[in-house]
């Protein structure tokens, strides 16, 4: 991943190097880009409620890891100053770690999410030659796509555990700065929070039967991209 | 050539992005377990005076066995992180009895007993209850009381472990479930900084299941963690260490089957099960009906194991003894098939007569037990361990000469009581023998082992 990142910086430093002039993109042009995305998670949630195993304050929590993963997108300029903007990625993959009580059992389970989420967003005047910033209000939905427990969390749960998280839809919101090389090439990053809310259900195996323990996570994402875009 | 530069590097950091996916979400990228010995949770349970340890003595009237308390005892729990038989993360849960008070004997570095504690069928069994668990009074009276920090792991399957069965009578698991207990008490109570901390003195006790468990952590012990523990002593008491030569016994037409046997072949043919896969195809192929639809997750469970007679998922038999035949646990085909089984293949694997102890046995039991019959598993292991270059020792609460006049005299007259309090007779006999193994023997044989332990101490063992 850091190689990755030093590759994306050298580009932005030869971007910047560039002698070229460049305006913003045109009214009615189209950019894809495609770069690098981190998730960075403060999650929030209760502890763990239900069950047969009770445990003392602050109760058998879970904390969801951070991710990098690859974003890509399409921005359609439909005004002078205005955009629209479908933020999309290959699903990054968290650990889901014990928290809480739970602390020092390390990694618990496996989530999968994918989070298309779409902006418009308002452009302003270069703030430095060639870089234009910009803020965008949007629409997010996370899909939580596959999800496992660990042999860990399967060993604190009692038996064989399966993990439920319910999609969430909720506000997104995003600054951030275009750095135009030429009229087709660009560099874009962003730093974008969104509102993503799920209620876990872990439905453990036991030789009683299932045994269910819920939360509610508040994952409070932001996500910081640093990405390379083709206008056309 | 400036304009081809960049041109290059964003092809380069494209091909470069398309291979960073996310992380994967197969097992294979998954963090490596908390290692074993982690202490997930450890906490102060709660305290015993030195009068209610001596209230509780006297009232079961074994005072003059355990002496007067010495020590308070501070119970701690600790939940922690260990291995199941097929090396995947498991959880437990110990005891820590910790001796407290201002006399010397409480007070600073005290030798730790690690303490392996008896069947049971009851999945919340455990050994911080020391207000109810009588297994865990004993030891804290015997032990705790008298200066030892005592570690009593609850074994993988009971109390909070998530581990849906336990492995019964498997001697590396359990080995390795109380190395973990041990490594995670001794973290625990490290962080905690209490004042009463952990010698290098380590002794090993247990009775019935808890004596092979002891002689196996020993054996475990000295073979692989010789580096990390030294073992003082061991004093495993009334345990079954000769598993193939019992089973023998119990299974053959012309043996004996033992009390206990309608509770403990579930639990093994579980195990077994579990840890090798090759004891039966099916249920079907051990158990009678209708016990096979339910025999093999029958235990740890907090059922009463009265009402699973009442629910027909056991013999009605109250001796524990109707194994075979008609009404009974166990197929004929198993009892025909047993001399070639992988049954008896596990028993084998799991018997303790083939090794060579590096530091002292001292063992004890009482020659009439019913349920673990003393001959064949005491008498056998004090054969095949002895003359291996450390004193191997077999007390025996029956003989006289063995354990000496004044506890065999007491060992006897508290049978005598037994048998009186029934009616004396055939009803008397019968109350001894129910009381034989789980009542009549535990506190006699702790003295005996304790008194060895501060000999061996003492010497500086």
């Amino acid at each position: 991943m850091k190689k990755n990142i030093s590759i994306l910086a050298g580009a932005a430093l030869l971007a910047l190097s560039s002698l070229a002039s460049a305006q913003d993109a045109q009214v009615g042009s189209s950019t894809v880009y495609l770069g690098l995305a981190h998730i960075d998670v403060n999650s929030k949630a209760a502890a763990l409620s239900g069950g047969s195993k009770q445990f003392p304050e602050p109760g058998a929590k879970v904390r969801v890891g951070d991710q990098t993963t690859t974003g890509f997108g399409y921005v359609y300029r439909f005004a002078e100053q205005w955009s629209g903007e479908l933020v999309l990625g290959l699903p990054p993959s968290h650990k889901v770690y014990g928290s809480g009580v739970l602390q020092n059992v390390g990694q618990i389970a496996t989530v999968r999410q994918m989070p298309p989420t779409v902006f418009v967003n308002y452009h302003f005047g270069p703030l430095l030659p060639k870089l234009y910033p910009f803020v965008g209000l949007g629409l997010n939905y996370t899909y939580f796509e596959k999800t496992r427990s660990t042999p860990s969390g399967d060993a604190v749960s009692g038996g064989p555990t399966k993990i439920y998280l319910s999609n969430s839809w909720g506000a997104a919101a995003h600054v951030g700065f275009t750095l135009r090389y030429n009229e087709r090439w660009s560099l874009v990053g962003t730093a974008a929070y969104a509102d993503v809310k799920s209620n876990l259900r872990a439905v453990t195996t036991t030789n009683n039967g299932e045994e269910t323990l819920r939360t509610r996570i508040n994952f409070r994402p932001m996500v910081y991209s640093l990405s390379l875009g083709y206008s056309f | 050539m400036n304009r081809h530069f960049p041109l290059a590097g964003l092809a380069l950091a494209a091909s470069v992005l398309l291979s960073a996916c996310g992380g994967g979400s197969g097992a294979d990228s998954d963090d490596q377990p908390a290692a074993r010995g982690t202490v997930v949770l450890g906490q102060l349970g709660g305290q015993a005076t030195i009068e209610q340890i001596n209230a509780g003595t006297a009232a079961k009237g074994i005072q003059s066995l355990t002496g007067a308390a010495k020590c308070g005892v501070d119970v701690h729990y600790v939940y922690y992180m260990t291995r199941d038989p097929g090396g995947n993360p498991a959880t437990a849960s110990t005891a820590v009895l910790l001796p407290s008070g201002t006399d010397a004997s409480c007070t600073g570095s005290r030798p730790v007993l690690l303490y392996a504690h008896g069947t049971t069928t009851t999945k919340s069994y455990n050994m911080a209850q020391v207000t109810t668990n009588t297994e865990a009074s004993l030891v804290m009276a015997f032990y705790a009381a008298q200066g030892f920090i005592v570690v009593a792991p609850n074994y993988m399957g009971y109390d909070r472990s998530g581990l849906n069965y336990t492995p019964y009578l498997n001697a590396e698991s359990s080995a390795v479930d109380m190395i973990d207990g041990l490594r995670a008490a001794k973290n625990y109570l490290t962080s905690a900084g209490t004042a009463t901390q952990p010698s290098k003195k380590l002794l090993l006790a247990g009775y019935s299941q808890g004596g092979h468990v002891a002689m196996a952590t020993q054996k475990v012990m000295e073979r692989d963690y010789a580096s990390e523990f030294t073992v003082s002593a061991s004093g495993p008491m009334s345990g079954p260490y000769n598993l193939v030569g019992f089973g023998d016994t119990i299974v053959s037409p012309q043996g004996k089957v033992n009390a206990g046997a309608t509770l403990f072949l579930p639990l093994m043919l579980t195990s077994y099960q579990k840890a090798y896969g090759n004891i039966y195809a099916a249920p079907t192929d051990v158990y009678q009906s209708p016990y096979a639809a339910t025999a093999e997750t029958l235990f740890p469970t907090d059922t009463p194991v009265a009402d699973l007679i009442a629910a027909g998922k056991l013999p009605n038999d109250t001796t524990f003894t109707k194994l075979f035949g008609t009404g009974g646990l166990l197929t004929d085909s198993f009892r025909s098939g047993y001399a070639t089984s992988n049954y008896r293949k596990a028993l084998q694997t799991n018997t303790l007569l083939d090794w060579t102890p590096k530091h002292p046995i001292a063992m004890c039991g009482g020659a009439n037990d019913p349920t673990v019959f003393y001959a064949i598993n005491t008498t056998a292991a004090k054969t095949a361990l002895s003359g291996k270059g450390v004193p191997v020792t077999a007390y025996n609460l029956e003989d006289a000469t063995s354990v000496g006049p004044t506890v065999n005299g007491a060992f006897l007259q508290a049978q005598a009581g037994t048998s009186a309090a029934a009616g004396g007779g055939t009803a008397g006999a019968a109350a001894v023998q129910g009381a034989y193994h789980g009542t009549l023997v535990p506190p006699f044989c702790n003295v005996v082992v304790r008194s060895y332990f501060q000999q061996v101490l003492a010497a500086g063992g």
